[in-house]
């Protein structure tokens, strides 16, 4: 069989030996009761770069799954772009979360809805779904799309040099999704391609930890407003951030690394073509969608 | 067992007249000591006592006559509670784990009520030091002390609970230390000690937290941020420490949850609902087994019978039992087909625990690694619930639209006594004796606002412990017969559910004279109404206790 006419979907999962037990018990069983024809190939990014796992330790009956070791710890984009060049999927892949649930149609959902001019294609996560709009009723387009569930046309993706690694986590899909705009890729959302993703923010035993996750949130913040919208995104940016609760010494420490990454490596700026004025678009903090107010 | 009492003192003159009141009222001799900061004199503890334990209290501490006996049932009820070789510290007073609800076993002047009974200890993230039972044997084995850099009289006893938790030992509280402290302690001095260096390094060191919560109040960290652009964790926080040592004691206990799903038709919501439950069965700890219970009315069992196959095909790895009413024309078929359920469970098992669902509600998976421990001892676990309002199709398994409407916290669990009822059912799960008891004692009589009576006729009287973790999803989509404009048949079952809830005495006339004739009182409880409350959310139980107390007072003065 030739590469055009293989069918089988590549999906990048980017995990420790932490995650192993989500990957173990939901992540597989979801994929594995797929009413999708195609072949399933998983790939397993071990994203520490320390070889936390083994094939041993995974728990699968009939996918075929591989585990990548990079040599050093990745970012979430940077995990998903080594996986990327590995297997060179030629049409699209999938990337996804080790916490998540697939519903049974959800694969299959997200690959009906693929056309070529398609960049991206979100799942829709329940039961939390993302502070976003809505997606366009007809054309179920919208502003951004989360990588938590994520489609990605293979050409759009070599095209823009996969992820932006400077980001680590958070945010990169929001700035794929805004290359997508830009390269003339649509993102869109279906609907009825439906996963569980349980965890999150309602469920901390404590709210006191400035964790790294906050850190990188703002950073990224700042980071993206840059890329899109120069000098003058980062003065908004720093306004919309300074009327946030967190504490004002962790606002200026994360502003303080931001300038520092920012002197030391100059990153590139994107200009937004005018047609994608209404797209690409900063509504608050890390709000990048009109609705929900 | 063997045990000795401490008692750091300010001056000789406090010394003098502690010996003289050890002879006037027969207590234990203390060893009695002055001019040393507590750091110094807990850590001389720990390497000299030549006790098992040490008892450790200030010297404004006025102790019950009992504390010798009082003492050895606070060892035991701990050992028997968490074991001997898990826990190294005891105190009165401190913070729960996993509800951050404050509890006070002691009268300060900080603390208007008198606690009420506790079946169990409280395991607490941290003490406060009025009064501290040591597990010298424990301590030394795991090689816990106070940092020798550190001096002073303030954290002492928050550190002291850090490092037993940093060693694998936990923290508890318990009503046999019960003591009357002369002194709410001095708050301005406290918050100068916070900001100490040497306070701050030690937990800048220990933890990535940003804010330690203490009795007293948060403790601001002044964290270095730049660790945060460090790829990797290399902290953990104060409380994922202390998680990892309870659910590793906890580990092993074994227990059964039943999730009882009421239904009363077909519907392919019931999916999510069970996607959910597996997705909480595959991520809890082997020895805890999860069964679901149908309890099916108002629909006849040929006529669901081919629709509850199927769902039992679809989740194979799901124990599925359906349960239907006999008699569906039944007047109050929800709570007959609850009371069935609860039988049925507590006939296969009458230790195991019952979680009431609706088949549209789902669960959070996220409690699974903490079931050991809420399930072991524990009468009533109440959690937080978040309602999503949500647009189905009629024959979809997942909404078309779903979004946060409101979350009902665990800690408004104690309003229920106000007659308005803060607690969906699905946020609660009930040992089954203790439903199977209610459903027993009480008529119940009336379909609707169950949820409300059985959660006041449980609470006030039983055991139960809180959690910030959410529970359940409840789902509002239009169909909800709690959206339904038309109330009448509601407030039938309001009424007759209080009625016999006010002629059961669960509120009491005394309670209800003292709480509209005391001025003070009722602002409180207004306050306590509003959510205003203060730093330890008070159950029921509690008040009437205190009040009981002041009311005997009272009529003894009055006589």
């Amino acid at each position: 069989m030739t590469k055009k006419e293989d069918n089988t979907i590549h999906i990048f999962c980017s995990a420790s030996k932490s995650r192993l037990e989500e990957v173990n018990n939901l992540l597989i069983p979801s994929l594995e009761q797929q009413t999708v024809k195609n072949k399933i190939h998983l790939t397993l990014v071990d994203y520490t770069g320390k070889r936390t796992f083994s094939t041993k330790e995974i728990k699968n009956k009939k996918l075929n799954i591989d585990i990548l070791y990079p040599d050093k710890p990745l970012g979430f984009g940077e995990s998903h772009n080594f996986a990327f060049y590995k297997t060179k999927p030629n049409k699209y892949f999938l990337i996804i979360n080790p916490d998540i649930y697939m519903d049974k149609n959800c694969l299959k959902e997200l690959l009906g809805s693929f056309t070529k001019d398609i960049g991206l294609v979100e799942a829709r996560q329940l039961p939390f779904t993302h502070p976003k709009d809505t997606p366009h009723k007809k054309t179920f387009e919208t502003n951004w799309a989360s990588g938590c569930c994520l489609l990605i046309n293979s050409i759009f993706f070599e095209q823009v040099h996969g992820f932006d690694s400077n980001y680590w986590m958070y945010l990169e899909d929001v700035d794929l999704s805004w290359k997508a705009w830009i390269n003339g890729f649509k993102v869109i959302q279906n609907p009825k391609a439906v996963v569980y993703h349980y965890t999150g923010l309602y469920f901390r035993y404590s709210h006191n930890s400035y964790e790294i996750e906050d850190f990188w949130s703002m950073r990224n913040f700042l980071y993206i407003s840059y890329v899109y919208f120069g000098n003058k995104g980062v003065k908004k940016a720093k306004n919309l951030i300074s009327k946030t609760s967190y504490p004002e010494e962790f606002i200026n420490k994360t502003i303080e690394n931001f300038e520092g990454f920012l002197a030391r490596n100059k990153p590139y700026r994107i200009k937004i073509p005018t047609d994608c004025n209404e797209k690409i678009k900063i509504y608050g903090y890390n709000k990048f969608s009109e609705n929900p107010k | 067992m063997t045990y000795q009492i401490y008692r750091l003192c300010r001056d000789k003159k406090t010394i003098r007249k502690i010996k003289e009141e050890e002879k006037t009222y027969s207590l234990p001799n203390a060893i009695l000591k002055t001019g040393i900061d507590l750091y110094t004199f807990i850590n001389q503890i720990i390497e000299d006592c030549p006790s098992d334990f040490a008892f450790i209290c200030h010297d404004d501490v006025i102790l019950p006559e009992t504390i010798d006996t009082n003492i050895a049932n606070c060892i035991n009820s701990v050992n028997n509670y968490i074991g001997e070789e898990n826990w190294g510290v005891v105190g009165n007073a401190g913070v729960e784990y996993l509800s951050k609800n404050v509890h006070a076993l002691l009268s300060d002047p900080h603390t208007k009520y008198l606690p009420g009974k506790y079946n169990n200890p409280v395991i607490a993230e941290s003490l406060d030091g009025n009064t501290l039972l040591l597990n010298i044997k424990n301590l030394r084995k795991k090689g816990v002390s106070l940092p020798k850099k550190i001096r002073g009289f303030h954290l002492y006893d928050l550190i002291i609970c850090s490092e037993s938790y940093k060693n694998g030992l936990t923290c508890l509280i318990s009503p046999w230390l019960y003591v009357i402290h002369s002194s709410g302690g001095n708050y301005q001095t406290f918050k100068k000690a916070i900001k100490e260096k040497d306070i701050q390094n030690y937990f800048k060191k220990s933890f990535s937290n940003h804010t330690i919560t203490s009795i007293n109040d948060n403790i601001p960290i002044s964290q270095d941020y730049e660790d945060f652009s460090i790829r990797e964790k290399v902290k953990k926080s104060f409380e994922s420490i202390i998680e990892n040592v309870v659910i590793d004691i906890f580990k092993e206990k074994e227990g059964e949850l039943n999730i009882i799903v009421r239904m009363h038709k077909e519907s392919p919501k019931i999916i999510r609902l069970l996607h959910s439950i597996y997705t909480l069965k595959t991520n809890s700890p082997k020895n805890i087994k999860i069964n679901v219970i149908l309890s099916i009315n108002n629909i006849s069992k040929t006529e669901i019978a081919p629709f509850v196959q199927r769902i039992k095909k679809i989740f194979q790895t799901i124990n599925i039992t359906d349960i239907y009413l006999d008699n569906s024309h039944k007047r109050y078929p929800r709570v007959a087909s609850l009371a069935n359920a609860v039988n049925y469970c507590y006939s296969v098992n009458p230790n195991s625990y019952s979680w009431i669902v609706d088949y549209d509600d789902f669960v959070f998976p996220d409690i699974a690694k903490h079931l050991p421990y809420l399930l072991y001892k524990n009468e009533i676990i109440i959690g937080n619930s978040v309602v999503f309002n949500e647009k189905w199709d009629d024959l979809s398994e997942t909404p078309i639209q779903s979004i946060v409407q409101e979350i009902y916290p665990s800690n408004l669990a104690n309003r229920i006594i106000t007659g308005d009822s803060f607690l969906p059912i699905c946020s609660v799960v009930y040992k089954t004796e203790v439903l199977k008891k209610i459903f027993e004692d009480s008529a119940l009589f009336g379909d609707y606002y169950e949820d409300y009576a059985i959660a006041l006729l449980t609470i006030p009287h039983y055991d139960h412990i809180s959690t910030k973790i959410s529970l359940a999803g409840i789902s509002y989509h239009g169909a909800n017969t709690v959206l339904k404009e038309d109330r009448t048949h509601w407030n039938y079952s309001y009424v007759t559910f209080l009625s016999e809830i006010i002629n059961k005495g669960v509120l009491d006339k005394n309670t209800y004279q003292y709480l509209l004739n005391n001025v003070e009182l009722s602002n409180e409880f207004e306050g306590f109404k509003k959510g205003k409350i203060w730093k330890s959310l008070m159950i029921y139980r509690r008040i009437r206790d205190k009040l009981r107390n002041l009311i005997n007072r009272y009529a003894k003065r009055k006589h």
